[in-house]
């Protein structure tokens, strides 16, 4: 059986008990809503041999494959049903034989016409991708195909943990629950810290240091300075030692601060360089995946990858790792001493310990959330007050200030109930500790004052008692909340290593070619294509333009225009069929090389911060000014340039002098000419322009494409006045191809484009 | 010309018990026949019903469809229901029997167990569908909240569960999840 899903025990049974021989299946599919819109197990079985499609349920349903054609997803929402066209047992196929394509092509429609839908099954999303696979595999196995095992549709479905075999919940996000090793996480974070082993030797030795001194400390000055020294039966009852004593007292103090300042900077030296090194790899690792990728993530969330999660980890070994060491050495330091100094003081100190943790484990998790909710209702209110300022205009031209106002102290007031919840939580946590810990701590007071008096203890072991009191409590908190840090740490790790980790879709081909010089012949060959497997973008599209074509693309919005210009330029692999340059499929040819020698023009234009020069020469940094000006002059750039204070030195770019739409899609053009490219594609270039701009683009673009392979793609089709060929698409399909005056003949969507936009054009002359 | 005209494209109409019928087909699929305003019949052996307000006003403003296939059509809009109540009941069923399946959104009854694991939340729940379990990415993204108080909770296929009312829900399902809302 093909490896899609395996039939269940229970499913087994049922084919059994129908007399079906389960090893007579080629491949089943598991469907997990039943035709009662409930969650139920349903089994499609596809069996060549005997010509059947099963239903398996608590029993078996048989559908003869041959009398089923078209199976299809009705896409829902959240669900998919397949249906298939059915057909009556006597209404066979029409079989093909001799006919031409031509002549089968009707036949084949009225036999489809014939028949009546059915509805197969029902899925939720998570069915969703092997319900795509099934249907394929059920199309190839109804044409007669042999698939196996090794079959490439298989292969979405590999994404496994090496280590335990079983799927990644998330084929985006491969972290295997079971596997996902927190261990393994932090041995690779360390790893980032293992070249600056010097600045580690250092910190530990400071660390110890520091330890100590805030352990001898409260002893030199309790049970020392006031039990031998002031006391009346102290045995070094001198002035001396006052002095001694005291400046031993001020020299553990600079050499505690000494200690400090020598661990900070070598671990601010270290934490530095390494949060430097993680973002340059996540940032390193994003640059080389395909553009899918980007797609697929919120461009928020990936700065959030290269600046949040390397400064979570951070954070953690600068305000984590250094206190998690210093506080359990201290801790189990002071145990140690007032164990030895006075066992049942350091009882009753240590009583209120474990209440103080659980209150800090149980409640703070609240104080986050509700803080965490404090922090979502005042972006919210950021966020309004962000759409009314800057739809300021549009708020006055309808008269609604009032409802904005009103919108606003609604937000307002759930920020304010935000706020006033967290103090709230705030207030029955830190009191209480406080509380507990005065109680103790007067309750030490006490108890020791009476066994001083009691002569059971000295004044100065009391005082060293309370100076030790304040550091058991001090890193309770923080030891309760080690593990959400440890946490949260290894999460941001984890995602910063997922992207590290990531291989990307599209990479050179090990055998890939240079082409040196591209000359601009590019052929699609039944080139298939989609983002999504529910929406095919195109459909076995064929062509070929041959070098110093000027190709005209027209079409309705997503009819599969721009994916062409993308699968020329290999920003995505086609799903099936070829692309070739210059007769090398794009896939063998080396991505630099391949995109070295095609420039896109597109209606999205992206000024990177920088000079305009900057801009200018993006794609061919070694460019001299004076070919920066000749690019800028072909694109009638360089009058507007020159009318900027600094010329072509002028900073652009976010946070510095904004450029209309015009000047940016002019320097867009003249960064395109700077690269002298063979092939040339102009996306929607002049869309957004005035008559006037769009005009002068028009002249920049005229001399861009002289003597190139040029794809303009356009919606006006009086931009393409200059194109020697026409294609039209339709619903991802190439309807049309030739000049434009063969597809005026032909009355087709070129024609109807055409009169429309004329007729527009006359209406507005006749002033209608 | 009319653009229509140019381009073939359906005209929508709205859609009342005097001039659409709908039925089930032997396939057990929504079929409509329908009256045009220039008193021609046209009939689809198979019909998508889509909500213009799925969450607000889920019984109004239902948009009729072509499905969108090679054989059935290109996916237009033959009309809009502006209310379901319209219609009698049993046409009403089956435009909801349609429906329910479109808007698949299984309302969570009692929550088993739910933990969090390298940024993921893990559901295992009984709904009114049924049980299920789900993995949720990105709890902060995943939850909508309603002004009436309905949480839609959106796992990484796409699917969607709702919570009705949480304060509704027994005192251990609601603890579970109340950090997150």
């Amino acid at each position: 059986m093909l490896p899609l899903d395996t039939l269940s025990d229970k499913a087994l049974a049922a084919l059994q008990d129908a007399g079906i021989d389960p090893g007579q299946i080629d491949v089943a599919f598991y469907m997990d809503l039943g035709l009662d819109a409930q969650f139920g197990r349903v089994y499609l079985a596809i069996s060549r041999q005997n010509g059947t499609l099963y239903r398996i349920t608590e029993g078996v349903e048989t559908f003869t494959l041959s009398q089923l054609c078209e199976p299809s997803i009705d896409n829902f929402t959240t669900t998919n049903r397949l249906t298939a066209t059915m057909h009556a047992a006597d209404d066979l196929p029409p079989e093909q034989g001799e006919m031409t394509d031509e002549e089968f092509a009707p036949i084949r429609a009225a036999y489809e016409e014939r028949g009546r839908s059915e509805v197969i099954g029902f899925c939720t999303n998570s069915c969703k991708r092997k319900l795509l696979a099934f249907l394929n595999i059920w199309e190839r196995l109804a044409r007669g195909e042999e698939i196996g095992e090794e079959d490439p549709i298989f292969e979405q479905f590999n994404a496994k943990c090496p280590k335990c075999g079983k799927p990644f919940d998330d084929p985006l996000r491969r972290i295997c629950k079971g596997c996902a090793n927190k261990k393994g996480t932090l041995r690779r974070l360390l790893g980032y810290f293992t070249p600056f082993k010097p600045q580690l030797v250092i910190v530990t030795i400071c660390l110890l240091l520091s330890t100590a001194i805030s352990l001898i400390s409260p002893v030199i000055s309790g049970q020392v300075l006031y039990d031998q020294v002031i006391s009346p039966t102290g045995s070094m009852r001198e002035e001396k030692y006052v002095y001694i004593l005291v400046g031993v007292i001020i020299g553990l103090a600079v050499l505690s601060l000494v200690i400090g300042i020598v661990q900070s900077r070598a671990n601010a030296y270290m934490s530095t360089q390494v949060t430097k090194r993680m973002k340059n790899d996540i940032f390193r690792a994003m640059n080389r995946l395909s553009l899918s990728y980007f797609n697929q993530q919120p461009t928020g969330r990936l700065i959030n990858r290269v600046n949040y999660d390397a400064e979570k980890v951070r954070n953690f070994f600068i305000n984590g790792v250094p206190y998690l060491i210093v506080h359990a050495l201290q801790f189990i330091g002071l145990t140690v001493v007032l164990m030895i100094i006075n066992p049942w003081l350091t009882l009753m100190i240590l009583l209120p310990v474990p209440v103080i943790v659980l209150i800090f484990k149980y409640r703070l998790p609240h104080l986050w959330r509700s803080f965490s909710r404090a922090w979502r209702a005042s972006s919210s209110l950021t966020g309004v007050l962000n759409d009314s300022l800057s739809g300021i205009r549009v708020v006055k031209a309808f008269a609604k200030e009032d409802k904005e106002t009103h919108q606003f102290f609604g937000y307002s007031t759930k920020l304010m109930n935000a706020n006033l919840r967290s103090n709230l939580i705030a207030l029955s946590i830190f009191p209480v500790i406080s509380l507990i810990i005065g109680v103790f701590g007067n309750m030490v007071w006490g108890v020791g004052g009476i066994q001083v008096i009691g002569k059971h203890m000295s004044y100065g072991e009391l005082t060293t008692f309370i100076g030790y009191m304040g550091m058991v409590f001090a890193p309770l908190n923080f030891f309760s909340q080690f593990t959400n840090m440890l946490t949260d740490t290894l999460n941001s790790a984890q995602r910063m290593f997922e992207v590290q980790d990531m291989v990307p879709d599209i990479t050179d081909a090990p055998d890939a070619v240079e082409l040196p010089e591209i000359k601009g012949d590019i052929e699609f060959k039944d080139v298939g294509f989609h983002y999504n497997p529910n929406r095919p973008i195109l459909k076995n599209v064929s062509f070929t333009i041959h070098q110093g074509d000027r190709i005209g693309l027209v079409g309705h919005t997503g009819s599969g225009k721009s994916t062409i210009a993308n699968l020329i330029t290999r920003m995505y692999d086609v799903v099936s069929g070829s692309v070739t340059i210059d007769g090398v499929d794009v896939k063998q040819i080396k991505s630099s090389s391949l995109r070295g020698g095609i420039a896109i023009v597109s209606q999205e234009i992206f000024i990177f911060r920088g000079t305009i020069a900057d801009n200018i020469r993006y794609g061919k940094p070694d460019a001299t000014m004076q070919e920066v000006i000749a690019a800028a002059r072909a694109a009638n750039a360089h009058d507007f340039i020159m009318n900027l204070p600094e010329g072509y030195e002028t900073r652009v770019g976010i946070g510095s002098r904004s450029l209309s739409g015009g000047e940016r899609q002019r320097v867009s053009i003249a960064r395109a000419l700077l690269l002298d490219p063979a092939i040339l594609i102009l996306d929607e270039a002049t869309a957004a322009m005035d008559t006037e701009t769009e005009h002068q683009i028009s002249q920049a673009i005229d001399k861009l494409i002289e003597g190139k392979t040029s794809i303009s793609i356009a919606h006006r089709l009086s931009t393409l006045k200059n194109c020697n060929y026409i294609m039209a698409m339709e619903n991802g399909e190439l309807v049309e191809m030739g000049t434009q005056e063969e597809l005026m003949e032909a009355k087709g969507v070129y024609y109807k484009l055409w009169t429309l936009q004329n007729e527009q054009m006359t209406k507005v002359m006749e002033g209608k | 010309m009319q653009e229509t005209a140019l381009f073939d494209k359906r005209i929508s109409i709205p859609l009342t018990p005097e001039n659409a019928k709908f039925s089930l087909s032997a396939g057990g699929l929504l079929s409509l026949s329908v009256t045009k305003p220039d008193g021609t019949e046209e009939h689809f052996e198979r019909v998508i019903p889509i909500r213009a307000f799925p969450i607000t006003d889920p019984d109004c403003y239902i948009c009729i469809r072509e499905p969108d296939t090679k054989r059935n059509g290109k996916g237009e809009e033959i009309g809009m229901i502006e209310r379901m109540a319209d219609f009698d009941e049993r046409t009403q069923e089956l435009l909801l029997c349609e429906l329910d399946r479109r808007y698949f959104t299984p309302e969570i009854k009692k929550i088993h167990s739910l933990h969090e694991k390298f940024g993921y939340l893990y559901f295992d729940v009984t709904t009114n569908a049924g049980r299920s379990e789900f993995i949720m990415a990105n709890p902060s993204g995943s939850f909508r909240t309603l002004e009436d108080g309905r949480v839609f909770m959106y796992d990484i296929d796409g699917n969607c569960f709702c919570v009705t009312d949480p304060d509704a829900l027994d005192k251990a399902s609601r603890k579970k999840i109340e950090i997150y809302l």
